[in-house]
């Protein structure tokens, strides 16, 4: 190699060497000393150093536990500690395998979890007790002791409850699965307090409305393993990339086995850049699309006929002049196919009011085709609905060329099993419930739900509770009926100057509104609309951030409410909006479990080390403050208070016993265990034992689910109907895509079909899109230093180059995002693969951030959908985070120009920069 | 020539551009005092302006033997590593939460950019770390020679004893993947988490990727993955052959999806992303790569299986590293492969 | 002057006190001598040349029962140094890491450098820093990271002892001021001086440098 060194051995200081009056032997250079001895590409003798970074890769204990941000994830991390301290974690990688052939579930992660030691020291970190000493938001905070804080609450929460009524107290907290315990914490107390418990599935349009109403569920989707057993993926509206990311791999993976992945996206995001069929399709189509497939296959018979006679409602018939269901007289809940065989019309078996408690046809051969003059089948008439979507006019509406949806719609059809991974950028429109209809068609007429490697599977938020029983009795222990359950979009609707002008069949939203609660439909706190919520405490969330309308809410809501409580590890926009901050443990400082939809394991949270600071895990913290509303009600000598709506006397000096279960609950881990021994799927397992590594559920709950945990065989739904020939959840006991109720049908939605977004779109051409993405779990780790320094470090908005030049803006310009709710100001970034005519900005950002104006959620109003309202229809009825009206914002429309910084906002933006000087 | 040589493969098309790699290194090693703006382990999107911006068109490297003229990147080239003023904010009353100065760049400030627009819109993801070089441009450039490449496993280091931060390593590595360190006053760079391999143990990049798209092993090992797609099926590459440094970190090359209207067609014949760009960064020979891949998905699609698909699963871990003890080295299996 | 160090008469004075301060009043009654400097050629292909921005340097040396005093003087335009110790302001978390500010930014620096061993007659070490029999120690001081004595045995061979000096540097007005209390040396002891200015990109073997003198 020496021949290639570039430095000039010899000549230049040899010479100089030379010419140096001074110089040692300058006649000739010493040139052992001059070359050196070493050769370092052969050998090194200089390697002591090297402990140096070996003594970088220990450290003093290394302990077991996971997040809890509502990412679905539900990760198995080990967390490693030197000299007291966290210094980082690292994927445990312990899941135990399902089967040789289905790739394993290590290393599950993202780099979020990989920097939460961050939040765990950072600057964002609640040290003590906060007691507000500014305007509301202003962050100007007065010290409390616990014990003065949590008088402050106790005294308040009593003061209502007993002068405006318990319904005036609120409680808001998210995503049990993702640590139970620290949700029922609060649970408890508002179960015990009368307090009104809110929604968040629903509020956070996470819920597939089209589930409950096609299927009777919540959400039923296969664990991700099983995306590998699949032939065709299908990402409609999912960017797993970046939503997914420990288990994107399984999508990724399955092409090399084989399947095709088609990726259905507006914008070319990170999860198109590795399909095999792009489909960069118009905002808000997706449903004429799905419709449009579903014509040819149903053109072409392409449909599997044996699967849609027996699973799903196809072939009932259909009364032409009601256009309801046939039913027998004064019967609701049984229904009638026309059997080909005998060509007499057949009870069909196994819905609600059937005797029969399965769906296996026995013979008959229901008729998809019937027809007469005063019957016709679901069939008949989705036909006649799927009419208009020829290719062509799909292609018209979707933007898409011809070419690419045929061959989608063919291999669709063709290619088994097939499946949908569903996402937020479908379920987040207006229409969800029909864009989720149309596409759990398309898996319908294929017969590939309820197969592995096929279904429609939805993955939004971690909604699924595995060990369900136990913790629904340890959430609300007098039970679900016993408890005020709220819808969190109509409360906060209701509540807050929030508006639609949209009318629906000529009316206003809030006549439908009326109707529902009048018909018992949807519940609506306080019952006396006199009174309006005074008390909203908020814990493992960030409610004021997230909110859609968010203008209205701070002018209205935030305005009336007397008390805002939040509990949190860290400083967030709903903190900072609070009046009393309790400072929690960290996922790192407590005990809990964790399980998701995502997979089929258990696993823990553990006290890596004591909680830090002042802080307390969220279960201490609201048994401490049970007590003191113990203690106050003692003090204040209170009578029982008379709950009417239950028949229930409150003696609140009762309220840590009630809550504690006489003491039976003295630790997070009590609880733990409680929910597990409650639960089939976790019966026999301990806390102790789930620190070992992750645990697979050992059954299910038939109740709850819908298929079996099979040995070496990952979860998928519905194989008990498909298989089994078990009714489905619904009023006809199979997938139901026709609904009659008089409300679906004033609006044509009886059936799947396409409507177009809302919004105006000449006032303002723009789309607003928010989408969930890599760089945050919704709000969380968007303040994140080391997130925020491999993005741009403040938020930005994306926008396609040719927009952008119309409108004169360039890349990193500020830019001010408006319409008639609301603006705000950040920065801009031009997107090749953005969409024209839309704006993107993921979601999540704190409002104290970046923007020089607003939040993401300015320009966006809540809007209700009015057949989301229904309730008393066989099995649509109101149920807490299973059905209720969504908090979609997709339908939202913009506008954007450039934005000149004033010289108050030149001041905030330079300000950093000028303290350093 | 080290006796063997641990190398990795990198297969773009599961990476997901989640920068778990990036984060995994960051707290395992680039967490102290003057690291702030290194990234040892990096992903950037492509084509793009790389991190430090244009990286690859500023020279470095060996030209007719000799070391090729380059620069040192600024800071700003790295990206500015920001701080802000939440306890201000939060708890102090203070303005809006902004980052200490206006951003500029940042190492990802391209991010899922790529070129063209939507309907031909094309981008990748590339992790990128220290290739551990064969021949070494940094080496070659230190004056104190205090940057050498270990005989056992052929991992580059740079003696943080001897190094007096002149920085000509950094000038001349074609990748830019050695960083000054001014509070120290020290070049560092990736040491491939060799406390890890030396306990058998993958790099943290590796170990703790969710896309699960490294292999690590020995290339001389022809028991290993990473030998068996270099050598034997022959799909991975290393970055800019041309730079003469002879990289042992490989890529499997991207595909990207077919342009609207094109579905069906061969990527060669009808590409969104265009060879002479793949070309560019991977050398002439990534068209053969190419054409191999698509003929083994076909293959898999059709309903085959393709043996080497069946490798880049990585179905767990043990399929994707084969890390000996690093006292049992010597004995591996096989001789050096040239 | 064949193989003979310049001979500088009058610049040694002696002194009680420690003069580290570049403006301290014992510095008035030092002699100054004015050393040429000289620029190294380039030493890589790839290095663009440098010109002579630094004429000279000045020295004035002041012999004290603790030691030798060296102060040099030089004129430079560019003010090259880091700050890296930033300070950590209070809104900012004690985790946090201290930061670089540039990476591309070489320092302004100075050394003497004297034989290790003591010279007979009136031989000198090699000026590229002596070699295996004639090893020399250097007091490297540098605007960002201070002082610290490194010893060599020829070009390469450069290494920290681990050990530093008492060092202070003041830049005012285009001009630099140095500070050094060294070790003291026997009388005839010869030394010389190097010079590296930032913003060349002066580091290593790209210098200023005088050749060997012994003060008197």
């Amino acid at each position: 190699m020496n021949n290639r060194r570039e430095f000039l051995k010899l000549g230049a200081l040899a010479a100089l060497g030379a010419s140096i009056p001074g110089c040692r032997k300058a006649e000739t250079p010493a040139l052992e000393s001059f070359t050196g001895p070493l050769d370092p590409l052969h050998a090194y003798p200089y390697r002591g150093w090297e402990d140096l970074y070996r003594k970088q890769w220990t450290w003093d204990k290394v302990v077991r536990s996971t997040h809890s941000a509502n990412c679905t994830g539900s990760c198995s991390w080990n967390v490693y500690v030197r000299n007291g301290v966290m210094i980082r974690e690292e994927q445990a990688g312990d899941y135990p395998r399902i089967s040789a052939d289905l790739p394993d579930y290590n290393p599950r992660g993202c780099q979020k979890g990989a920097c939460f030691t961050e939040y765990v020291y950072g600057p964002q970190r609640l040290r003590s007790p906060l007691i507000r000493a500014g305007e509301r938001g202003e962050g100007k905070w007065r010290k409390a002791t616990w014990d003065e804080a949590l008088t402050l609450i106790a005294g308040k929460l009593l003061d209502n409850i007993y002068n405006y009524g318990p319904d005036t107290n609120t409680y808001f907290s998210v995503i049990p699965a993702m640590s139970p315990v620290s949700f029922c914490a609060g649970s408890r107390l508002a179960h015990y307090t009368g307090g009104v418990f809110c929604s968040f599935y629903d509020w956070y349009c996470d819920l597939p409305p089209g589930e409950p109403l096609t299927w009777g569920v919540q959400t039923e989707s296969c664990e991700c393993a099983d995306w590998f057993n699949s032939k065709y993926i299908v990402l409609w509206g999912s960017n797993i990339s970046q939503t997914r990311i420990p288990d994107a791999h399984f999508a990724w993976e399955a092409r090399y086995n084989g399947a095709k992945v088609v990726g259905i996206s507006p914008d070319f995001n990170s999860s198109m850049i590795h399909a095999d069929l792009f489909l960069a399709i118009q905002p808000g189509t997706d449903a004429a699309l799905a419709l449009g497939v579903a014509k040819y296959i149903v053109d072409h018979n392409l449909y599997d006929a044996p699967y849609v006679k027996e699973q799903t409602d196809l072939a009932l018939l259909v009364d032409k002049r009601t256009s309801r269901f046939v039913r027998p007289p004064n019967v609701n809940d049984v229904f009638f196919f026309q059997d080909a065989k005998t060509g007499k019309r057949h009870e069909a078996p196994g819905s609600m009011g059937s005797k029969e408690k399965t769906i296996a046809l026995q013979g008959a051969d229901p008729d998809l085709h019937y027809s007469d003059g005063e019957v016709t089948t679901v069939f008949e008439l989705l036909r006649q609905k799927l009419a208009p979507y020829t290719l062509e006019s799909v292609a018209e509406t979707t933007g898409l060329a011809l070419n690419d949806i045929r061959q989608f719609a063919h291999e669709f059809a063709t290619r088994k099993p097939a499946m949908i991974i569903h996402g937020a950028g479908t379920n987040h429109w207006f229409h969800n419930d029909l864009i989720n209809r149309s596409l759990i068609l398309l898996v319908a007429l294929s017969g590939n739900t309820g197969k592995n490697g096929g279904g429609f599977n939805h993955y939004v938020g971690q909604e699924r509770v595995w060990p369900e029983r136990g913790f629904r009795a340890y959430a609300f222990p007098e039970g679900v009926k016993k408890q005020r359950m709220q819808n969190m979009t109509l409360w906060t609707y209701t509540h807050s100057s929030n508006h639609d002008p949209h009318l629906y069949n000529g009316k206003p939203i809030e006549h439908y509104i009326d109707e529902s609660v009048k018909n018992g439909w949807m519940p609506l706190y306080p019952k006396n609309r006199q009174q309006k919520p005074r008390a909203l405490i908020v814990w493992r969330a960030n409610y004021l951030n997230q909110a859609k309308g968010n203008e209205y809410i701070l002018k209205s809501l935030w305005k009336d409410l007397d008390l805002i409580v939040d509990l949190n590890y860290r400083m967030d926009t709903t903190a900072l909006h609070s009046d009393v901050v309790l400072p929690a443990a960290s996922y790192y400082e407590k005990s809990d479990i964790s399980s998701t939809d995502c997979h089929s394991y258990i696993h823990p949270f553990n006290k890596v080390l004591e909680p830090l600071y002042e802080s307390k895990p969220d279960w201490e913290i609201f048994r401490d403050l049970a007590r003191k509303m113990s203690q106050i009600a003692g003090e204040r000598k209170l009578a029982p208070y008379h709950d009417e709506q239950f028949g229930w006397d409150r003696d609140f000096t009762k309220t840590y016993d009630a809550w504690s279960a006489n003491g039976r609950f003295q630790q997070a881990e009590d609880g733990a265990n409680f929910i597990m021994d409650g639960s089939p799927e976790t019966k026999g397992m301990t806390f102790e034992q789930l620190k070992q590594h992750p645990q697979r559920f050992l059954k299910i709950d038939e109740e709850a689910w819908n298929s079996d945990i099979r040995e070496g065989q990952a979860y998928t739904p519905f194989q008990h109907q498909v298989e089994n020939k078990r009714p489905w959840r619904t009023l006809t006991g199979r997938q139901q895509f026709y609904l009659d109720h008089p409300w679906f049908l004033d609006f044509g939605e009886q059936l799947p079909v396409h409507k177009e977004p809302l919004g105006e779109s000449a006032k303002y051409p723009f789309f607003w899109n928010t989408p969930h993405g890599r760089w945050s779990i919704h709000s969380t780790w968007r303040d994140a230093r080391y997130q925020l320094r491999l993005q741009r470090g403040i938020p930005i908005v994306y926008m396609h180059p040719d927009d952008a030049k119309e409108r004169h803006i360039q890349d990193n310009d500020w830019v001010k995002v408006f319409n008639d709710n609301g603006a705000f100001v950040s920065k801009v970034q031009i997107l090749p693969g953005e969409k024209r005519k839309r704006l993107t900005m993921y979601h999540g950002w704190e409002r104290y951030l970046g923007f020089l104006q607003g939040g993401w959620q300015s320009p966006t109003v809540i809007k209700i959908k009015p057949t989301q309202l229904v309730g008393g229809y066989g099995h649509v009825n109101f149920r807490l985070n299973y059905w209720g009206p969504t908090g979609n914002n997709r339908d939202a429309r913009v506008d954007i120009v450039k934005y000149t910084p004033t010289a108050a906002d030149l001041r905030t933006i330079r300000r950093a920069g000028k303290e350093q000087a | 020539m080290p006796e063997h040589q641990i190398s990795m493969v990198l297969d773009l098309n599961k990476c997901l551009g989640c920068q778990t790699c990036t984060m995994a290194c960051k707290k395992l090693w680039t967490d102290g005092d003057g690291m702030d703006y290194m990234y040892w382990n990096n992903v950037e999107t492509r084509p793009g302006q790389g991190y430090p911006r244009n990286w690859d068109k500023i020279g470095g490297g060996f030209e007719d033997g000799k070391l090729r003229p380059s620069e040192i990147p600024t800071k700003e080239d790295y990206g500015q590593t920001f701080e802000y003023n939440y306890a201000e904010r939060l708890f102090q009353g203070g303005p809006q939460a902004m980052p200490q100065e206006e951003v500029r760049n940042t190492p990802n400030w391209d991010e899922d950019v790529g070129a063209m627009t939507l309907g031909e819109n094309y981008y990748f993801y590339l992790p990128r770390l220290c290739n551990h070089c064969t021949n070494p441009a940094c080496l070659e450039a230190c004056p104190r020679k205090a940057i050498y490449k270990r005989a056992e496993d052929g991992i580059v280091l740079v003696d943080q004893e001897r190094c007096e931060g002149y920085r000509y390593c950094v000038r001349a590595c074609p990748y830019k993947k050695i960083y000054f360190n001014e509070l120290l006053g020290k070049a560092q760079k990736c040491i491939f988490c060799y406390p890890r391999i030396e306990n058998s143990e993958a790099n943290a990049c590796a170990r703790q990727c969710p896309g699960r798209l490294r292999f690590v092993g020995f290339l001389d090992d022809p028991t290993s993955a990473v030998h068996k797609l270099v050598h034997v099926y022959k799909v991975a590459l290393g970055l800019f052959p041309e730079k003469g440094t002879a990289p042992n970190v490989f890529y499997v090359p991207p595909f990207n999806p077919p342009r609207r209207g094109s579905y069906g067609k061969s990527v060669l014949e009808d590409p969104r992303m265009p060879m002479d760009y793949l070309q560019y960064l991977f050398g002439g020979e990534v068209i053969d790569v190419i054409r191999r891949l698509e003929g083994e998905l076909q293959r898999a699609q059709n309903g085959s299986k393709s043996e080497v698909l069946q490798l880049l699963i990585g179905r767990d871990d043990q399929v994707r590293y084969q890390i000996p003890k690093h006292g049992d080295l010597i004995q591996l299996p096989g001789g050096r492969k040239a | 002057m064949r193989f003979l160090a310049l001979i500088l008469a009058g610049c040694a004075a002696s002194l009680a006190q420690t003069p580290l301060d570049p403006s301290a009043a014992e510095w008035k009654s030092a002699a100054a001598v004015s050393l040429a400097l000289n620029r190294t050629p380039p030493l890589y292909s790839t290095d663009a040349p440098a010109s002579l921005d630094i004429a000279s340097v000045e020295l004035r040396l002041l012999r004290g029962a603790a030691g030798n005093f060296v102060r040099l003087e030089w004129a430079d335009k560019t003010h090259d140094t880091a700050a890296i110790a930033k300070a950590e302001r209070a809104w900012q978390s004690e985790q946090l890491v201290k930061q670089s500010d540039a990476t591309n930014r070489f320092n302004d620096a100075c050394a003497v450098m004297i034989p290790a061993r003591p010279v007979v007659g009136d031989l000198s070490p090699s000026l590229q820093m002596g070699d295996a029999e004639h090893p020399v120690r250097i007091f490297l001081w540098d605007a960002a990271r201070g002082a610290a004595i490194m010893e060599a045995s020829g070009r390469e061979t450069t290494k920290r002892t681990g050990q530093s000096f008492p060092a202070q540097g003041q830049y005012k007005d285009g001009r630099w001021t140095v500070t050094m209390q060294l070790p003291a040396w026997p009388e005839g002891t010869p030394l010389a001086v190097a010079v590296w200015n930032g913003s060349q990109q002066d580091r290593d073997g790209r210098k200023y440098f005088t050749i060997w003198f012994r003060p008197r």
